[in-house]
């Protein structure tokens, strides 16, 4: 009954994931541009931005404004780890290669699906997990 | 309240891990026989919980259910909970990998609090509605705290970041108190041999 419960309040509720902050960039106008959101679509601002060269060096750092964008000009680089870390413990890391672009702009909000195959992963794993337990308690009680 | 993974020095996760280690031995030594399908069912709700978002004004907030675990698991909501963080890590990566330790910590701690406040209704006036609302809220603002000084140890200030932390986490509280109510006020009178653990 339990479980039943829980799947209806799946289909009842809005689900996604907010608690995961996401990181997307662009370069225009010789700009690389950071775009720090949540999958809800709020603008993830004022959070702490590192852009790092391929060396683990420090390129720049700052924080997003209020639209959760942070740009920087690139130089002669090409290739750029950036770790965006918000003030909750929530952090995400994107590598930037100019030139190889494949990103489409994200459409905002951004579309969440419910990971239904994780779910039931996570689900048969506890519940797998219980019955063996409960099948080696069962054993040992007979044994003695 | 899920900390990824790189946010925190190695002596704070590392520590995380070590009182997890411990309590949840505790927790484990609390669980009989009998219990197991119990502590499953409620390890599945932590688990998805986090996934349920409860539109509160212009935004929403995911439920947490850890202390709903706590009243009715008391100490072994601590070890569930781990569990269902370590899934959601790895399934949904949801926190992280090295974090599950100080992020069970930050919020089973919290959940075995709630078994005891709910407890209280035995010695003082109000029914398992009010208990169950305190709980809740107690639940998530107690993990807003330990939240708080976890951070602090990435060398923030502890006050702004515990500010930014409580003034995030009252929408969440105030949810997980109505559900916590709601689902003690129902088990009080449909199954009350199940809050008696």
């Amino acid at each position: 009954m339990g479980t039943a419960l829980l799947t209806l309040s799946l289909l009842l509720f809005k689900t996604g994931y907010t608690h995961k902050l996401m990181v997307d960039w662009i370069y225009e106008e010789g700009k690389v541009w950071i775009d720090a959101f949540f999958p809800d679509g709020r603008p993830a601002r004022n959070v702490k931005v590192k852009v790092l060269r391929p060396d683990g060096s420090e390129l720049r750092s700052g924080r997003t404004d209020e639209e959760g964008r942070f740009s920087f000009d690139p130089g002669d680089g090409r290739r750029f780890k950036v770790i965006v870390q918000g003030s909750m413990g929530h952090r995400a890391k994107a590598e930037v290669t100019l030139g190889e672009e494949t990103r489409v702009s994200h459409q905002l909000p951004y579309k969440v699906k419910i990971p239904w195959r994780e779910v039931f992963s996570g689900l048969g794993y506890i519940f797998g997990g219980a019955g063996i337990i409960l099948y080696l308690l069962s054993r040992r009680r007979r044994a003695s | 309240m899920h900390i990824s993974d790189g946010v925190l020095p190695p002596e704070t996760w590392i520590g995380g891990y070590a009182v997890t280690a411990g309590l949840t031995a505790l927790g484990l030594r609390k669980v009989k026989e009998g219990d197991v399908p119990k502590v499953s069912v409620l390890t599945a709700a932590f688990f998805v919980a986090s996934l349920i978002h409860v539109p509160v004004g212009p935004t929403s907030v995911h439920l947490v259910l850890n202390s709903l675990a706590g009243i009715v698991l008391g100490w072994a909501a601590y070890p569930a909970i781990l569990v269902g963080l370590v899934l959601q890590a790895l399934l949904f990566q949801f926190g992280g990998v090295t974090t599950v330790g100080i992020n069970t910590l930050n919020m089973g701690l919290p959940a075995v609090v709630a078994g005891y406040i709910f407890k209280l209704r035995k010695k003082f006036p109000g029914d398992a509605v009010l208990w169950g609302a305190l709980a809740g809220f107690e639940g998530i603002l107690g993990g807003a705290l330990l939240l708080s000084l976890s951070l602090w140890t990435t060398g923030e200030g502890f006050l702004r970041v515990a500010q930014l932390a409580f003034v995030a986490h009252i929408p969440v509280a105030v949810v997980e108190a109505a559900i916590t109510a709601a689902a003690a006020g129902f088990l009080q009178r449909t199954r009350p041999e199940v809050l008696e653990g």
